[in-house]
């Protein structure tokens, strides 16, 4: 009470007084109000915000070999839907390498699993990002051994009594779930023994990646097979079939790959290939095109030209105008420049190898993508499905990162930082189903004859037999063709050092190279088949795509003529991976 | 109109400045094509020829900036020296852009380091003219007058071949330096933001002007 105020005035004071209390208490209000404002939507955020788990187990127990593919199990799951990026990187301060990463969607209350194939580092590191920003992190270390491994996967009466073991091998005892489901973890391994029981418990990925293996010709034993896993396995070794091998007891089967690793047959068979990590025994097929070059060195030379007339022309000026032109004039020719390295830009190149024995079941191959680089920018390429298992850069000192495809199981692009003149290789390897079988018939008067003894027929190529190329004709299942009109094409180190025949469905320039590639290859005392492999039916090949298949045909040991011809006449289709 | 038709500096260093380019282009497209046939990664070439091409025209900047800028000096102006220091450096520019995007350089040390050169040019013209000053006052009792200004062109010379020298040994230190001057400039510069500051001296001006 105001002391001294009566009538109107006090009246008017107490208005006041519950006016400015009236303020006060609306202020109140709204700063709760605003209150709630902010702080509603940071406490919905950190309720809505996922809750993620993430577990992964190294395949092979972490075994691996330095430089070999391994693979990591993933387990996935999260409270509430949301988008989570992988990555798996080695954990190292060195300078940047490749990277594998992949996106998967979560939903609540069911979690996912993938095998990501990842290069094989003394510790890996998984991270893990969602879309709201969550972050996990997995350090996975994975045991490096410098010996050869030799995994024994043993199930049911076999295993913990006997473990196979080899002088110099290190050898690791595995359950069916240790086992991967990419076939290019196979990598990290030199020899698997592997009993009915283990191979019954495998998954259809775990399966088809060991057949994978076999057809690459993985050295492997198989104990105690049964009926069904013998049928299974029929056919599925690469290399004629000589490193699957089969066993009836641990001890013979720890005899039988002591056998086999002392045959040096197999041993250059399994490494026959060219090396995916040199490109010297690719020689002209990996030759670079010097078109980019060539565009910089005239853009060089028309500017260095042009320059020199202009200041030969411009010889009366004052001493401003002179700062103007010389500072002017490259300044535009340096934005021409820059501008004509996007004009650069070339399509991405691909070249497959394969090598198969006649009348096998698999051929293997050796595969190389190359993108030329024009300016420095961030590059994206797309890795052909059939070629995705093994995929990775040529150079281990190329950071690379490769996008893993959880729906598609596989690898399906890669990305790289490009610049001007920069080759970055992608090299592949594995192998295709094959059904080829040439068969050669004696000689006689210096003729001889070619068979299909195969069940489908082949296109047209060529024979490469005593140092010649000779056409090789298209010819359906179970018909022969008399081998006549020898060509200019011959080996090397025969006469002329330039073979100059083309191949069907193939530029000659390309044929060229493919029979210099080939030549050395051809067995000594033995002949070989060159075909050339019709590659548009792949996905994402490049537009630049040449393949070639080499097939070893044996010359007959006695005189016995070929059968004579049972089927329908020559067929032209071509061969596909 | 003050024509230089007497003065051949910006043309000559021009000519100067392309003749060195033409020079490190043809030694880098070689190797690098070399470096392609090989496997090898050209970058290795791309990197030792903008080194290479700093280094030149660093070096054409001391040796002969002194020759030309005190001829295109006695019948022109600093803008003539200026010129001549942009017909030595920027007819390389073209060629530092290709040669850039094929080596692993960071852009903007590339950048930075043609700026630097702009500077070693304006260092030595400022410099040269330092050394013409001082040895014709200086000397200038002890020497026929005739004689003076050859003195003063073989005093700039000499300064040029020691600048040179200088140049040639502490290449590596002084492209730091520089490149790390400017740098720090730069980040300066985008760190507090350009506006800012304009805004930030408009503000005390205008209190200047009201107080």
């Amino acid at each position: 009470m105001l002391p001294g105020v009566t009538g109107p005035r006090k009246r008017l004071c107490w208005a006041l007084r519950a006016l400015v209390l009236q303020c006060c208490t609306l202020r109140a209000l709204v700063l709760q109000c605003f209150a709630l404002q902010v702080l509603l939507p940071a406490s919905t955020a950190q309720a809505t915000a996922p809750q993620l788990a993430v577990s992964v187990a190294p395949a092979l127990k972490g075994w691996s070999r330095p430089g070999k593919t391994t693979e990591l199990d993933i387990r996935l799951s999260a409270s509430t839907p949301t988008r989570v990026r992988l990555d798996v990187a080695p954990d190292s301060s060195g300078p940047p390498v490749s990277t594998v990463y992949t996106q998967i969607d979560l939903q609540p209350g069911r979690p996912q699993r993938l095998q990501l194939p990842v290069g094989a580092a003394a510790n890996l590191q998984l991270r893990a990002v969602t879309a709201e920003g969550t972050v996990l992190e997995r350090a996975v270390p994975i045991s490096l051994s410098e010996s050869p491994l030799l995994v024994s996967a043993l199930a049911g009466v076999l295993a913990g009594h006997q473990t196979v073991r080899l002088d110099a091998f290190h050898t690791v005892a595995l359950t069916a779930d240790d086992l991967p489901r990419n076939a290019s973890a196979y990598a990290s391994i030199n020899a698997l023994v592997v009993d009915a029981a283990t191979l019954s418990a495998l998954d259809t990925r775990q399966l088809a990646a060991l057949l994978a293996h076999a057809a690459a010709c993985g050295r492997m034993v198989v104990v105690n097979a049964d009926a069904a896993v013998q049928k299974l396995l029929e056919g599925a070794g690469g290399c004629g079939g000589r490193a699957l091998l089969q066993a009836s007891s641990v001890a013979q089967a720890q005899v039988v790959l002591a056998a086999s690793l002392a045959a040096p047959v197999i041993a250059s068979l399994a490494n026959g290939l060219p090396n995916a990590m040199t490109l010297s025994e690719l020689g002209p097929l990996a030759r670079p095109s010097p078109q980019g070059w060539n565009r910089v060195a005239l853009a060089l030379a028309l500017y260095f030209a042009a320059t020199l007339a202009a200041l030969l022309w411009l010889h009366t000026l004052r001493a401003t105008a002179w700062l103007a032109v010389l500072l002017g004039l490259p300044a535009l020719a340096a934005g021409a420049a820059w501008a004509l390295l996007g004009l650069l830009h070339t399509a991405p190149e691909l070249v497959v190898w394969s090598e198969g024995d006649a009348g096998g079941e698999q051929a293997r191959y050796r595969a190389w993508q190359r993108v030329a680089g024009a300016r420095r920018e961030h590059t994206r390429v797309a890795i052909p499905g059939p070629l995705a298992t093994s995929a990775q850069a040529c150079d281990r000192n190329q950071a690379l990162g490769l996008e893993f495809d959880p729906a598609q199981g596989r690898v399906t692009a890669a990305e790289f930082e490009t610049r001007l003149f920069r080759q970055v290789l992608l090299c592949f390897s594995g192998s295709f189903p094959m059904a080829r079988a040439p068969q050669l018939g004696p000689d006689v008067n210096g003729v001889r004859q070619v068979r299909n003894a195969g069940l489908a027929p082949w296109p047209a190529g060529l024979l490469l037999l005593d140092g010649r190329a000779l056409p090789l004709p298209a010819l359906g299942p179970g018909v022969n063709a008399v081998l006549a009109g020898v060509v200019n094409a011959s080996s090397p180190s025969a006469s002329t050092g330039a073979p100059a025949t083309a191949l069907p469905h193939a530029p000659a320039a390309p044929a060229d190279q493919a029979l210099q590639m080939a030549w050395p290859r051809v067995r000594p005392g033995g002949a070989a088949a060159l075909w050339a492999l019709d590659l548009g039916g792949v996905a994402a090949v490049p537009e630049h795509a040449q393949g070639w298949l080499l097939v070893s045909v044996p010359l007959p040991e006695v005189s016995v003529p070929l059968p004579e011809t049972s089927a329908a006449p020559p067929a032209s289709t071509r061969s596909t991976p | 109109m003050n024509r230089v038709n007497a003065s051949p500096g910006p043309q000559q260093a021009a000519l100067s400045g392309l003749a060195l380019a033409a020079a490190v282009a043809v030694w880098w497209l070689g190797s690098t094509r070399l470096a392609l046939d090989q496997g090898a990664d050209p970058a290795r070439a791309a990197a030792q020829a903008l080194q290479v091409l700093w280094a030149l025209r660093a070096l054409a900047l001391a040796l002969l900036l002194g020759a030309l800028g005190s001829v295109a000096r006695g019948a022109g102006s600093w803008w003539t020296g200026a010129a001549a220091v942009a017909g030595l450096v920027a007819p390389a520019w073209p060629l530092v852009v290709l040669v850039a995007s094929a080596s692993t350089l960071p852009g903007l040390q590339v950048l930075l380091m043609e700026v630097a050169l702009l500077v070693v040019g304006g260092v030595v013209l400022v410099t040269d003219h330092a050394v013409r000053l001082a040895v014709l006052r200086g000397l200038g009792p002890f020497i026929n007058p005739a004689d003076r200004h050859a003195v003063a062109d073989a005093a700039c010379t000499l300064w040029g071949v020691l600048l040179a020298l200088g140049l040639w040994r502490t290449q590596d230190a002084l492209g730091q330096v520089l490149g790390q001057v400017l740098a720090q400039m730069l980040v300066q510069v985008l760190d507090h933001g350009l506006p800012t500051q304009i805004g930030h001296g408009l503000w005390q001006a205008l209190t200047t002007r009201i107080s």
